[in-house]
């Protein structure tokens, strides 16, 4: 999935830029010749090939094989990847075409939109590459302008294949009212123009059809990843408990059994608010307490997924019996007493806690 | 229309169908045999090495230049340096202690078990279950064979590991040996006094300890005189798989900035519990166990181009059958191609008919190939690595784009002639 | 200029180093039914094939409707062919396996769209509605010409080409075939017909008579 998205949003931009040079030169064909053929048309047709060599070059940086798998033999990761590579390769080839198609159909106006819209996210994308790398050989001096630049433009650059999605999308909707205008005012065909105009009509159709196909298609799983695979974990919420008068909290031993990890958050002394959870390491009442926190890694905090538990910071795993002990990545003990079913935790140990949370 | 042509297409000619489809099938079968095997060893890798419970195996270090000469081990320290039992509560002192989810110490000698002398039987000494106390003896820490193997089936019970004459006997072994839970069993050293078992539980699910008879290790470093002797650990520790950080950290060590390096630190890889465990314990050599990498991975790794060579090999002889059946087919139809063009079939129309047709082909071909490579993999499987392939879901889709794609090659490569069939011949009556 | 549906300008056809059409002039106006007569080999298969659009001449220039089809490609052709002409063969041509309703079904298709009406009304136009879904072989000789010249017209071609559409049939379809294309002469349809029988070449607004690739003689009627 990742190798999918990553691959369309580092070739987006060449495909639209394609397909607006097709629109743009129509009779063209695929290569121009440099001597024959129109000047623009060639240094259009240039003007992508440079910018694929570009992304491609990119795109090697971040390549490796062991993205696609661990193993160096055929396994299912390995072979779902490479096709998700293909995939992502054909539908932007299959994007050339059907935007250069519907723009031949919507006109001059809106191939000049698309490409201004286009190379504008072009010009700016790489401006702020070649700014980073002029940055990084030391051939520009990094003002914090500069430094901001290019890291503005990083964290906008994953929203432009959306951009470039909805301008599809738009050019789409367009070409869909143009024509239901232009049918609509259409005086009702006879004889053998009829069936022509129904041909046409049905042609039309296959476009617009593949072109929300594409759209679905690289949409869909953009959006998957980006807000729910490729997000990070966030933590269960904690339930706010408050200490009794004495200032000890107390937690029912029946209500954290059942082996879940269950997180709670106290305000301390010093009116930080601290969190801490509990887990039942065992069949019987045998509970782990802990600050949500690593001595190593800070106030992350830990999660449980399916039987295990894992340090948001780094990924690793905690044996579960060892909650409750300190060393290596485990979260830091919390002290506690029991009495008559309940987990006691006295004010003083939460606040010696304290200090673990909130340095960031 | 177009259906209506594409059935008449298929329905025709059947036996130069059913040739084509023959052709296709068997490059698939092929493919689904080779398939099925590298994609089945190759997901069971991956998931070894990307499991996050991974077992480390702790040796003397004299053990690692061990040299086998026809299942003999010619190594000539064997047998004289092993591990310190007492070196045992190290292993959870390391760092990475915590992820430490059980470890379960060895020591073996050979026996002969009274009234069957001539079988000389392994007699494993381990930790069934029993508390192990920290370094400083602060904490304990329940342990054994049991923790690290969770998968074993014990019929009866486990041995007691206070109990030095109870002891485990493999399946494979009971049976031989009509044994059951309950009776007693005397087995003999090469040399020194026979000892008297209590058999409590039968294991299986685990081909190494098939043949062996399991004890307390006490019982074995009473018998080969080793007191403390532990010939090897087997560890099962909580893991991150390696990852390019990981690998980073390995060989550039230096080139690690300051989050890279807190984040590696606070990672529990691998190799760092296992360079953490081999700098713990004196004159160990510690190294990851990955069964399956070791043993048929090796195997399929050796042969992979092997493979690959074949299916391409596979792949273009039968693209070219198809291409001679259906370059005879239009040739065959040319008559019939030329009154199409006639009346107005642009080469495209024509061209789609048999693309289409190859690719119902290509699919009927590739499901046959794929059920008959299932079989077929079954015993390829069981013959190479005594072990059933579980037929995983990708390579139906592998097989099938395998399978089209020679259809459609031998196909495109036919379509040529398409192009040089003339109009003109349907206005003469060559038809 | 634009009331000639057709156009020949010194065309020139040559195979290898025989030469088929010479110089040849050439012109039909809308409605014009015209007779191509002349002993084989005196060009009338290569005329026809160049007419049709299924061959190109080696120079000069062939306007159909207006348009140059002389340095068209195979492709272009195709598209033209299927819009201005509809084809009428000796041999009826029927694809076997499909019906006579799906034979005219065919050529909407590589036309443009299907249309069973009309494919149906045509069938009715040539009498033959009773026998829509019988395959070629179920058909007489006659019966099946019909079929034939139905689907020459299904995509309301601006010529029809028909090369010697009655020769294989006997007298009394050969008038049924013949009333046909006298109906469509009648309606304004531009009819080429190549033929043997100088009755059948009568029929037309003139016929011109080839030999060795040139027109040696023209009679108006």
């Amino acid at each position: 999935m990742l190798i999918f998205v990553n691959t369309l949003r580092e070739f987006s931009a060449v495909a639209f830029t394609a397909g607006i040079v097709f629109a743009l030169f129509p009779s063209q064909g695929f290569l121009v010749r440099p001597c024959t053929g129109k000047a623009t048309a060639f240094l259009a047709q240039c003007l992508v090939i440079v910018l694929f060599l570009a992304s491609f070059y990119k795109f090697s940086l971040h390549f490796s094989y062991a993205q696609f798998s661990s193993v160096s033999i055929l396994n299912t990761d390995m072979i779902i990847n490479s096709a998700s590579l293909f995939v992502a390769a054909a539908l932007l080839i299959a994007v050339v075409p059907v935007l250069a198609h519907l723009l031949t159909m919507l006109g001059k106006r809106m191939i000049r939109l698309s490409l201004f819209i286009v190379l504008a996210m072009i010009f700016i994308r790489w401006s702020a590459e070649v700014t980073l790398g002029l940055l990084e050989l030391n051939l520009w001096d990094a003002s914090a302008a500069r430094v901001s630049f290019v890291a503005k433009i990083g964290h906008l650059f994953p929203l432009m294949i959306y951009i470039e999605m909805a301008l599809f999308a738009f050019l789409l909707l367009a070409f869909f009212c143009k024509r239901r205008a232009l049918l609509q005012n259409e005086s009702v065909e006879i004889g053998i123009n009829r069936r022509k105009s129904e041909y046409s009509t049905l042609i039309e159709k296959r476009w617009m059809k593949s072109a929300l196909l594409i759209i679905v298609a690289i949409v869909v799983p953009l959006l998957y990843q980006d807000l729910y695979a490729g997000r990070a974990p966030k933590l269960s919420p904690a339930v706010a408990v408050a200490s009794g008068e004495d200032g000890v909290i107390r937690i029912r031993m029946d209500d954290v059994k059942n082996g879940e990890l269950h997180r709670f958050s106290a305000i301390s002394k010093s009116g930080k608010q601290v969190r801490f959870f509990v887990i039942n390491r065992g069949k019987s009442k045998d509970f782990g307490v802990a600050f949500d926190a690593c001595a190593l890694c800070a106030d992350k905090g830990y999660i449980k997924k399916s039987r295990h538990v894992i340090c948001l910071a780094c990924g690793s795993l905690i044996f579960i019996p060892s909650i409750g002990r300190s060393g290596g990545c485990n979260p830091i003990p919390l002290k506690y007493e029991v009495m008559d079913d309940m987990i006691l935790i006295k004010p003083e140990d939460l606040d010696a806690g304290a200090k673990y949370f909130g340095f960031f | 229309m177009f259906f209506r042509l594409l059935e008449d297409s298929v329905l025709r000619n059947r036996r130069r169908k059913v040739l084509a489809v023959v052709t296709i099938a068997i490059a698939a079968t092929l493919m689904s045999v080779l398939a099925h095997i590298s994609i089945d060893i190759g997901n069971k890798m991956a998931k070894e090495l990307n499991s996050y419970e991974t077992n480390i195996r702790i040796l003397p270090k004299s053990e690692g230049v061990s040299l086998f000469l026809g299942g003999v081990d010619y190594n000539p320290l064997k047998g004289r340096f092993f591990l310190n039992e007492k070196d045992l509560p190290r292993i959870k002192g390391i760092f990475w202690g915590n992820n430490i989810a059980g470890f379960s110490p060895f020591l073996t000698v050979p026996v002969k078990i009274t009234g069957y002398d001539a079988i000389p039987v392994p007699l494993v000494g381990t930790f069934f279950q029993r508390q192990i106390g920290d370094v400083d003896g602060s904490q304990s820490f329940e342990t054994g064979i049991r923790f690290i193997k969770p998968y074993w089936t014990i019929q009866g019970a486990w041995p007691d590991d206070l109990q030095q004459n109870n002891a485990l006997v493999g399946k494979a072994l009971a049976d031989a040996l009509n044994l059951g839970v309950g009776q007693s069993l005397q087995v003999t050293p090469d040399k020194g006094a026979p000892v008297v078992l209590q058999i409590t539980g039968i294991l299986s699910g685990d081909d190494t300890y098939d043949h062996a008879v399991m004890v307390p290790i006490e019982t074995v470093q009473n018998l080969a005189g080793l007191p403390d002797g532990v010939e090897s650990i087997d560890v099962s520790a909580m893991s991150v798989p390696e990852s390019a950080l990981s690998r980073k950290a390995r060989t550039h060590p230096d080139s690690l900035d300051v989050q890279e390096y807190d984040l590696w630190y606070c990672t529990s890889y691998v190799s760092s519990i296992a360079h953490q465990l081999e700098e713990a314990i004196p004159n160990a050599l510690v190294k990851p166990v990955w069964h399956v990498a070791e043993t048929q991975g090796a195997v399929i790794n050796k042969i992979q181009l092997l493979m690959f060579v074949m299916t391409l090999v596979i792949f273009i002889a039968a693209g070219l059958g198809v291409a001679t059946i259906i370059q005879t087919s239009i040739l065959e139809r040319s008559g019939e191609i030329a009154l199409m063009k006639a009346i107005g079939a642009a080469n495209h129309h024509v061209a789609l008919l048999f693309v289409a047709e190859a690719i119902l082909l290509g699919v009927i071909g590739g499901v046959c190939g794929y059920l008959l490579g299932m079989g077929f993999s079954q015993i390829i499987g069981f013959d190479l690595f005594t072990s059933t392939i579980a037929p995983s879901p990708i390579v139906g889709p592998v097989v099938g784009t395998y399978a089209v794609a020679i259809s459609l090659t031998g196909t495109v490569f036919g379509l040529t002639r398409i192009r040089r069939i003339s109009p003109t011949a349907a206005l003469h009556g060559r038809i | 200029m634009n009331e000639l549906i057709l156009e020949l300008k010194s065309i020139k056809r040559c195979f290898g180093k025989i030469t088929a059409l010479d110089d040849f002039h050439f012109n039909v106006k809308p409605g014009e039914w015209v007779s191509i007569m002349g002993p084989s080999g005196s060009g009338k298969t290569t005329l026809l094939n160049i007419l049709a659009c299924l061959d190109t001449p080696t120079s000069g220039d062939y306007l159909l409707d207006g348009i140059n089809v002389a340095s068209f490609n195979e492709d272009q052709r195709t598209v033209i062919r299927r819009e201005k002409i509809g084809l009428v063969f000796q041999q009826f041509h029927l694809i076997p396996y499909l019906t006579a309703l799906e034979n005219i079904l065919l050529a909407q298709y590589y036309h443009s769209v299907i249309d069973e009406d009309e494919a149906m009304a045509v069938l009715v136009r040539v009498g033959l509605e009773h026998r829509a879904t019988h395959l070629p072989s179920q058909l007489s000789g006659g019966e099946q010409q019909r079929v034939c010249v139905a689907r020459a017209l299904i995509n309301q071609p601006a010529i029809i080409l028909a090369d010697e559409p009655t020769g294989n049939l006997d007298e009394e379809n050969e008038a049924i075939v013949l009333k046909f294309f006298k109906d469509l002469h009648q309606q304004g349809k531009t009819i080429i017909l190549v033929t043997h029988n100088p009755e059948i070449g009568q029929e037309g607004d003139r016929i011109i008579y080839l030999h060795h690739g040139k027109i040696v003689e023209k009679v108006y009627f």
